[in-house]
């Protein structure tokens, strides 16, 4: 039987977890014992890369040659870190983690070849496929990909016993997402979900610091840093204040700046200040996603607490003031979505390779369930009269909205614009508003009409999208009967891809 | 003998009277067929009628014929045609927006009728018969006003298109919408308007720079581009007129732009009102830097001409992005937060704000998601400063 393993590849720590032979999930620590991985890499020399904790409390002694938060850049298709004589993508970076994590855990539980790899909700199809693209560098196969608040809600139905409405709540090392799940039992329905992309612990990180700069320039007059180097140093120590404030209501440190030593003391109500934009952004997205959930604070049943960050007592005054309840704190911050991605692995093994899982591990399987919703909208680029500009615009047309439940399927219709239009542009589109400007195109090509025929004609749009992240769409001109049918793969391998394309008729 | 002579002479007398009386008959029939064709001559009315289409009345002009049309032969072939002048000040054509109405290559009203078969040489159309019912919807004047209209009927040969008959008749018109000389004129108002805006805008941050100049060039070039190479150089120097008059007025600091832009909500549509707007972005933005004071004007002209709000944000988003802005921001103007706004309609215009950028972080081009983060930090900002 080969190990099911779930990763959460994180913007500051990643954790690795595998299901144990009664199909519970266990994070397995890394080869120093820990049971979560900084994701930081220390390039010292072309040969020599390394990877966590170590990377990290080295990144002082030469900050250019520390990558981290890479995460943040999946979606930057020209993001290069340059180190020595190499640049490396994102994706590549990323790879170099997820190796570094599974070859610690091989170490105890063996060899590790099949793997799910949790993601932000708000990743889109370029961010997801990054990730998968990390995997495959790391020589492992994806065989499916989990939205974190997912994974997490997954793990949270496993062990706690939960019904109703629940909103998780998954403030981590760089992202932030909220979603609103209904859960029967073990029976997880995701209802919508929502992300902001650069919000989380590192944010935190930097304004502890500024608090730090404030401070020191305020009582020496002088900088406490000029150097890159002694940046990253300060960043380590603002991280630490950052979490003794979780705890204290003040803590004295001492700052060793340019112009000399002093002792400065940094208040809870100080930091909260200066954190209270972000805590704004959270509050934003908490009632977003309600929006979405079209329910209300008191429709929530529960608050599930994921990811570092839910740690910061502000952090947790804001969602009480905002949803009047407590939130639930069951399991460990850090390590539920990791372990959430594991029963995830778990599920696919059992639906996909029944024979390669034990009686055991799909007995606990078949208890659970999960159904997720269409992260993003989708749609096409139409015609459309503006009676302001007084001319035709192109206009984004959604087809199937964000949080759709999975499986679904969406017929819509559209017209030629012009007689004889012997040609339609058809394209896919991943985002939200009707602006064109501001919606990603997955997909474009031309679809061949009859000519000579008058404007008006009908093309019908049909977007199937599976619950395996499989998006069919079959484009229809109804008077000809000619159709063109387009298989996009959302957040599906490359080597799977490959796989299902060899199979498909165009 | 004299019998003889005397037949001769009766002879000569009755053949005398045959003769007088036979010319006395033609001469009654000449004036009789004379008569006919004047009590038959051809002639047209135009009568103030309706037509029902689907859930539509149409007011029409009914042009209706009668009288005599001559042809060569029996069994004739013949078409009606109808044009139409504008003779209030002048002679100018009546142009039409139905193709079925308009001479080949033109938007000049002309009709012309399916060949009629016309069963005698002679043909009197005795009674009154329709030649075309022609919606007054349809029909563009010149000027806005009372118009004397001029209507032509002729009946030509259909195969050599000689004219048979012909006849002129004149009405009067209340043209409710402008014309088409009247929107010549406004065009050229308009281009005076967009020209000395935008200049007023490349000027306001205290100098006039040359990528500036390039995109007031451009849209100049691209407006020369509508015209016949034969009217280019006139109408070049007519804009470049307009650059010069305002380039000396902003000198001598002798300009104010609400009285450029005064009469705009006369003359611009709403698209037009557009282009003139997004111009002025256009030339904020030209320099990769969008000032106070380019932010102001562009405001200004933004309140002036009415805008659509919504549209209007739009533009602004898309050309004067947060992050070209050089002063600091101003979060209400930026998120457009109405001072007469109650905290609950800010924390719901804050909640659709911040759903519309927070979709925008993850987007492929940079600049947008460098803008998106920028946004989501202001609408954060006002929400702590509101709710």
């Amino acid at each position: 039987m080969s190990n099911i393993v779930g990763i959460d590849l994180g913007t500051t720590m990643s954790a690795i977890a595998v299901l144990n032979s009664v199909g519970k999930p266990e994070i397995i620590p890394n080869k120093d014992g820990d049971r979560i991985t900084p994701s930081v890499i220390f390039f010292e020399s072309d040969e020599k890369i390394l990877v966590g904790e170590e990377a990290k409390n080295t990144a002082a002694t030469d900050s250019n040659s520390v990558a981290k938060e890479f995460k943040r850049e999946m979606h930057n298709e020209d993001y290069r870190f340059k180190v020595n004589h190499n640049s490396y993508t994102a994706s590549e970076l990323s790879s170099f983690i997820l190796k570094k994590l599974v070859q610690d855990a091989s170490l105890q539980v063996g060899n590790i070849k099949d793997v799910v790899i949790s993601v932000p909700a708000y990743f889109k199809e370029g961010q997801r496929n990054a990730t998968m693209q990390a995997g495959e560098l790391a020589g492992l196969n994806v065989i499916s990909i989990i939205n974190e608040p997912t994974a997490a809600a997954l793990y949270y139905a496993s062990t706690v016993d939960i019904n109703g409405k629940g909103l998780v709540y998954d403030l981590g090392g760089g992202t932030f997402d909220v979603t609103v799940t209904q859960a029967d039992g073990k029976d997880i329905q995701i209802i919508a979900s929502e992300g902001d992309h650069h919000l989380g612990g590192v944010d935190f990180d930097i304004a502890m610091l500024e608090l730090m700069e404030d401070k020191y320039s305020k009582e020496t007059g002088g900088k406490l840093y000029s150097d890159e180097n002694d940046k990253q140093e300060f960043l380590l120590l603002a991280e630490d204040l950052k979490k003794s404030l979780s705890t204290r209501t003040s803590v004295k440190q001492k700052l060793s700046g340019e112009d000399g030593k002093i002792t400065v003391e940094i208040s809870q109500t100080e930091f909260e200040e200066k954190i209270s934009t972000y805590i704004s952004r959270t509050e934003l997205l908490v009632e977003q996603v309600l929006d979405e959930a079209d329910c209300e604070p008191e429709d929530i049943d529960y608050i599930l607490l994921v990811g570092g960050s839910s740690r910061i007592p502000a952090i947790q005054k804001s969602i009480k003031r905002l949803m009047g309840k407590e939130p639930i704190i069951a399991v460990n911050v850090d390590e539920a979505v990791a372990l959430g991605a594991a029963i995830k692995a778990g599920l696919v093994m059992v639906k996909n390779n029944p024979a390669s899982v034990s009686s055991t591990i799909a007995k606990e399987m078949n208890t659970l369930n999960v159904g997720d919703v269409a992260n993003h909208s989708y749609g096409t680029i139409s015609m459309s009269y503006d009676e302001n500009l007084q001319k035709h615009i192109s206009k984004n047309s959604i087809i199937i909205k964000k949080n759709t439940p999975l499986p679904a399927k969406v017929v819509d219709t559209f017209y030629t614009v012009s007689d004889g239009q012997s040609i339609v542009d058809i394209s896919i589109t991943q985002g939200e508003g009707t602006d064109p400007d501001f919606v990603d195109i997955i997909h474009e090509e031309d679809m061949e009409l009859p000519e000579n025929r008058p404007k008006g004609q009908p093309i019908e749009f049909t977007y199937i999208y599976d619950d395996n992240g499989m998006m069919n769409c079959v484009f229809k001109d109804v008077n000809s009967g000619i159709s063109k049918e387009v298989s996009v793969h959302l957040g599906i391998s490359s080597a799977k891809k490959n796989a299902i394309d060899a199979f498909l008729v165009n | 003998m004299e019998v003889i002579f005397w037949i001769g002479i009766i002879w000569f007398i009755l053949t005398l009277y045959g003769n007088y009386k036979e010319k006395q008959e033609q001469e009654a029939m000449i004036k009789r067929i004379a008569k006919e064709r004047q009590d038959n001559i051809f002639k047209s009315k135009v009568i103030n009628d309706k037509i029902v289409v689907e859930d539509s009345i149409w007011d029409t002009f009914k042009i209706d014929i009668k009288g005599i049309v001559e042809g060569s032969h029996d069994n004739f072939d013949m078409r009606f045609i109808v044009r139409m002048f504008d003779i209030t000040d002048g002679e100018y054509p009546i142009l039409c927006t139905l193709e079925d109405f308009q001479a080949v290559d033109s938007r000049v009203f002309f009709y012309e009728s399916n060949i009629e078969k016309l069963p005698y040489k002679e043909t009197i159309f005795s009674d009154w018969f329709s030649v075309i019912n022609i919606p007054k919807i349809f029909l563009e004047f010149p000027k806005k006003g009372n118009r004397k209209i001029q209507i032509k009927v002729f009946a030509i040969d259909a195969n050599t298109r000689n004219i048979l008959a012909e006849d002129n008749i004149e009405v009067t018109y209340l043209a409710e919408e402008k014309g088409y000389i009247d929107r010549q004129n406004d065009t050229k108002y308009f281009e005076e308007m967009v020209i000395k805006t935008a200049m007023l805008v490349s000027a306001s941050d205290g100098t006039m720079d040359d990528d500036e100049a390039r995109v007031v060039k451009d849209w100049i070039k691209k407006r020369l581009s509508y015209f016949d190479e034969s009217r280019q150089t006139e109408e070049k120097n007519r804009l470049n007129g307009y650059i010069k008059d305002i380039f000396f007025d902003i000198e001598s600091g002798d300009v104010d732009i609400y009285e450029i832009l005064e009469g705009i909500e006369n003359i611009a549509s709403e698209g037009e009102k557009f282009e003139l707007f997004q111009l002025c972005l256009d030339v904020a933005q030209a320099d990769g830097e969008a000032d106070e004071a380019e932010l102001k004007i562009v405001y200004d002209i933004a309140d002036y001409i009415k805008l659509d709000r919504s549209q209007f944000r739009s533009m602004i988003e898309k050309t004067l992005p947060v992050t070209i802005h050089t002063s600091e921001a101003n979060a209400d103007k930026l998120l457009d937060i109405d001072s007469s706004m109650t905290n609950k309609e800010i924390k719901k215009y804050l909640r659709e704000q911040y759903k519309k950028w927070n979709a925008r972080v993850s987007s492929k081009d940079v600049k947008i998601r460098e803008q998106a983060e920028k946004m989501i930090n202001l609408i954060a900002e006002a929400r702590k400063k509101y709710i």
